[in-house]
């Protein structure tokens, strides 16, 4: 009876439960979905959270999917999260996935990447986005590998992550490690542009195979490369932006060992149809074998390269830029260029082209449009070689010799009645034949290059303020 | 009684077997990401330096998460500072992605800001927020406090603004504020995503008024915006907190929308940058404009001294890089580098009428538009300047410089290789160009003097008076030339 007089509302077990009830309404309760520990999770990172089925209440994290349970090949398990439905790519539902491939190699694996990441022909939603972490190490890559929009692909630093090209890599129909972008994922009506395509901190090793590194023709808009090494390339280019690739860049802290070409900027299909870049900015040279092509080929309007490195291959015989020697090449801007053992550390070249857009040169009545005009050269170093620069456009060709130059500025044809007499131009040389501009405070010395000027800043020591240098005739006193 | 202590000690019992089987372990907060431990077996433990926001996705939000409430009540929330007293990387990735639910998945939401917790004076540690590839619908004004990076998934992480809500302060981000940057804020950074308005355009994208040092954006798209896309500075001036902020790199300004803006009188909206104190600079931009704002808008206001603007293109706006629209000032030390700009084709046609615009008062007619305002403008340098296409409207300039009166007009290059505006001397300024404009007649347009270099001897008509020409070959009275009305004149 007094059992039965006990309430069961003061009990212990009824406290203890409403204590339970009150612990599981008071927590986060996670949606069920989230809690799947089955295929829905496959890849996912684990993360604490409320998950009754996990015995440690693990709950997926979808903020990124691991690679490494979708295959034993980096490359094919990527392509299996596109194309084998797995939860992890969902386009219907998400606008975007991070894939990380840093696991890999798995146990007893070799790093390999034998198909395209990315499907072939892969068109990703206008509004998906997807980023690739590639591991430290050296991936064996079996063809090339084709980035659509909105694509990026990072390795852990240009020195730990390694693209590279097995022996015999394909070549046809193009010798091409990488493309950002091709002409069946890029063109949409009458537009040619993919948008969005990065490739960051990574090698990639051409394994002393003539073959082009990175070719950009098809990606635009905030597409761009940085901290890229290009190694082992016995020809071909490393990085070449060619028709499309307007806009794109910049290309930042890039480097390129091997014999074939450096950089190229240039519309390949012979369109001259590249506007402009964001210019490189960062860019070491290492040349070597016996060729005299130059490291880089500048043929395409507004662009800046900057903070140039080059050094050229043992026969001395290469230049360094070489402007305009393909295609209209006018208003570029090179800040910081140094060049060793090269024949001319930058080369302006006179070829011509009917479809240019320099202001003509007049010969005789003869009209013709170069190919380059109004270029700005800030700070250029030249280390054994030859020349600093050798402008074609002037007749006779303008060589300067100096080991360092401030500027050298060549604009647009200047004329004389019908003619053309010369080129607009500034510079602080001082080699042979360079018209400058001195200035002193005391009387100009000979000999002196003719043409050039001097200011003399001190009255009382010189009898004229400007002065001209007639050449072998020294200087004359203007005013 | 002997019935009732029966009970205690498996109640008690239960209860602490609910504690210890309970996975949050002391220090363990929902979402940290599990690591490995160093017991032997390692066990599963949280990490503290990344937090997976979707951890806090639950089942009362449906299939729509709240990202900006998740943060902030689950994260950024006063306690914050002292769970992760070094901050954190707080992933919120996850939040659009539900394997197991149908397409009909929601578009993620937010009600009010994630930082809402943290807009007074104190800002937390320093932390970097990741943001989903999703469309964001936000309410309010993101305030970034100091140290605060967020990063989105390229261009398809997208913050628009709610539909049909005023925003108290028209901007989509703020980089700081004055309450939260007594002292100066740093390392605001806003990277990889797209700021759209096209449904509540009369915004700013983002705007810096008290982030200074290592406070930058990048990779960031503007797009459907009626006010400006990036203002750097705009209170404060050079003194502004903003100052020595930057590099702002990589960035796309298009579509924007022709509406009115009430916003500086002095500019024309839409605009793609505006840029109001010293910064590090403007590097990689594309600016595409409404096409019809007309003169004298730009797409880029330089209205303080001692910056660069880099590797530039722009479309469809009168002016390209506008430098001095600003009474009273002075602004000098501006290195404008690679602007080039045109018309697409695509759009209906309004190509650009000056590329590089220098503020002055002095007209050279030709549908030049002088600047709605302007102050003394001086050490300028613009290295190559250029026009892209082959239509341009009359009087289109590569460089207009309305402080000398000097115009280097397309009609006659497309180009500008070097032009340098330096100081005022004795009723004139030194300066330096390379443009001759020398093949055709310019009309009421005048160019800049250049210095002509050639191998032989100059004779003839030349196109600007004051020009100089040096013969290399040299002789007596054939070495250099002055350009007169009357034709080059030996000198030397």
């Amino acid at each position: 009876m007094k059992i039965a007089n006990v309430s069961i509302w003061s009990s212990w077990p009824f406290l203890a439960v409403l204590t339970c009830i009150a612990l599981c309404l008071l927590s986060p309760t996670a949606a069920p979905a989230q809690c799947n520990t089955a295929t829905a999770a496959q890849g996912f990172n684990a993360l604490f959270g409320n998950c009754p089925q996990d015995p440690q209440h693990r709950q997926a994290g979808f903020a990124m999917v691991d690679a490494t349970q979708f295959g034993t090949d980096l490359c094919g398990a990527i392509n299996n999260i596109f194309t084998n439905t797995t939860n992890a790519y969902n386009p219907s539902d998400s606008n975007g996935i991070v894939i990380d491939a840093r696991g890999f190699p798995l146990p007893n694996t070799q790093l390999t990447c034998r198909t395209n990441p990315w499907p072939s022909n892969f068109v990703p939603s206008s509004h998906f986005s997807n980023v690739i972490l590639l591991p430290a190490g050296t991936i064996q890559v079996f063809q090339k590998l084709v980035m659509p929009s909105n694509t990026k692909l990072v390795g852990a630093g240009s020195g730990l992550t390694t693209l590279q090209a097995i022996s015999n890599f394909p070549t046809s129909p193009t010798p091409d490690m990488i493309d950002m972008g091709n002409s069946t994922i890029c063109v949409t009506g009458n537009q040619t542009d993919c948008t969005g395509v990065v490739i960051e901190h990574l090698t990639l090793d051409a394994n002393g195979q003539s073959l082009n590194g990175i070719v950009n023709t098809y990606s635009q808009e905030l597409s761009y490369v940085n901290d890229v090494v290009f190694s082992n390339f016995t020809g071909e280019t490393g990085l070449l932006l060619s028709t499309h690739s307007d806009n794109s860049g910049p290309y930042t802290n890039i480097s390129y060992s091997g014999s074939g070409t450096c950089a190229q900027i240039f519309d390949t299909g012979g369109g001259a149809t590249i506007r402009q870049t964001r210019g490189i900015h960062g860019l070491t040279c290492i040349m070597s074998g016996s060729g005299s092509t130059p490291a880089i080929y500048l043929d395409a309007p507004n662009n800046s390269l900057e903070d140039v490195y080059i050094s050229g291959n043992s026969t001395k015989s290469q230049d360094g830029i070489l402007i305009g020697s393909q295609g209209p090449a006018p208003n570029n801007v090179l800040f910081n260029i140094s060049g060793v053992n090269l024949n001319d550390v930058v080369h302006i070249s006179n070829k011509s082209n009917g479809s240019g857009t320099c202001p003509p040169g007049f010969i005789n009545g003869v009209r013709t449009l170069y190919n380059v005009c109004d270029v700005t050269i800030l700070g250029l170093t030249r280390s054994g070689g030859t020349n600093s620069i050798e402008n074609d456009l002037t007749s006779p060709i303008t060589t300067l010799t100096d080991a360092n130059l401030g500027m050298y500025v060549v604009g647009e044809p200047v004329q004389g009645g019908s003619n053309s007499i010369g080129y607009s131009q500034f510079t602080t040389s001082n080699s042979a034949g360079a018209a400058t501009w001195l200035v002193g405070s005391t009387h100009p010395s000979t000999p002196c290059a003719a043409g050039s000027l001097y200011s003399c800043t001190n009255a009382g020591n010189c009898p004229s303020t400007l002065w001209g240098c007639q050449g072998s005739s020294g200087w004359k006193g203007i005013k | 009684m002997p019935r009732r202590c029966g009970y205690f000690f498996p109640v008690a019992f239960l209860l602490t077997g609910l504690v210890v089987v309970t996975p949050k372990a002391a220090s363990a907060q929902y979402g940290d990401k599990a690591v490995y431990n160093s017991s032997v077996p390692p066990v599963p433990a949280p990490s503290q330096v990344w937090i997976d926001a979707s951890a806090f996705w639950t089942t009362a939000m449906g299939n729509s998460p709240d990202l900006c409430k998740i943060i902030r009540d689950n994260i950024l929330k006063a306690s914050y500072v002292s769970l992760y007293p070094n901050g954190a990387v707080i992933d919120a990735r996850g939040l659009y992605l539900n394997p197991a639910l149908p397409p009909s998945i929601g578009p993620i939401t937010c009600t009010g800001t994630p930082f809402a917790n943290f807009q007074q004076s104190t800002s937390p540690p320093p932390t970097t927020i990741l943001l989903p590839a999703t469309k964001i619908p936000i309410p309010q004004t993101w305030v970034l406090p100091n140290n605060m990076k967020i990063v989105g998934e390229e261009q398809n992480t997208v913050i628009s603004p709610q539909a049909n809500v005023t925003f108290t302060v028209p901007d989509m981000i703020d980089m700081g504020s004055l309450s939260l940057c007594s002292t100066p804020c740093s390392g605001i950074a806003v990277e990889h995503l797209q700021i759209n308005t096209n449904s509540n355009p009369q915004l700013n994208g983002i705007v810096n008024n008290y982030a200074g040092t290592s406070s930058y954006v990048n990779d960031v798209t503007f797009q459907g915006i009626a006010c400006a896309g990036l203002v750097i500075g705009e209170i404060g001036g050079l003194s502004s907190e903003a100052a020595n902020s930057g590099p702002y790199t990589n960035i796309q300004f298009l579509t924007p929308v022709d509406n009115s803006c009430s916003g500086n009188p002095n500019l024309s909206y839409p605009l793609c940058i505006d840029i109001e104190t010293q910064t590090q600079g403007v590097h990689g931009v594309t600016c595409t404009g409404a096409g019809s704002s007309g003169a004298p808008g730009a797409a880029i206001y330089v209205n303080a001294s001692n910056n660069t603007v880099e590797d530039v293109h722009i479309e469809h706006f009168w002016d390209g890089v506008q430098i001095g629209n600003s009474s009273g000032k002075i602004v000098a030390n501006v290195v404008v580098s690679n602007a080039a700009g045109g018309e697409d084709g695509i759009k209906p046609p309004s190509p650009i009428q000056n590329i590089v615009h220098i503020c002055g008062s002095v007209s050279t007619g030709s549908n030049e538009a002088l600047c709605r305002s302007s102050g003394t403008v001086q050490d300028v340098s613009v290295l190559q300047s250029g026009y892209t296409t082959p239509s341009f409207p009359l009087g289109a300039t590569s460089v207009q410089d309305d402080a000398t009166g000097t115009s280097i007009p397309v009609a006659t290059t497309f180009f500008t290789g070097m032009y340098i505006l330096g100081e005022t001397i004795s009723g004139g300024y030194s300066r330096f160009s390379t443009s001759p404009s020398a093949t055709v007649s310019t009309g009421a347009q005048s160019a800049a003097p250049a210095w002509g270099v050639g191998s032989g001897q100059a004779s003839g008509t030349c196109a600007t008076p004051g020009a100089l020409y040096s013969n290399t070959a040299g002789g007596t009275m054939t070495s250099v030339y002055v350009c007169t009305t009357s034709g080059w004149k030996p000198i030397a």
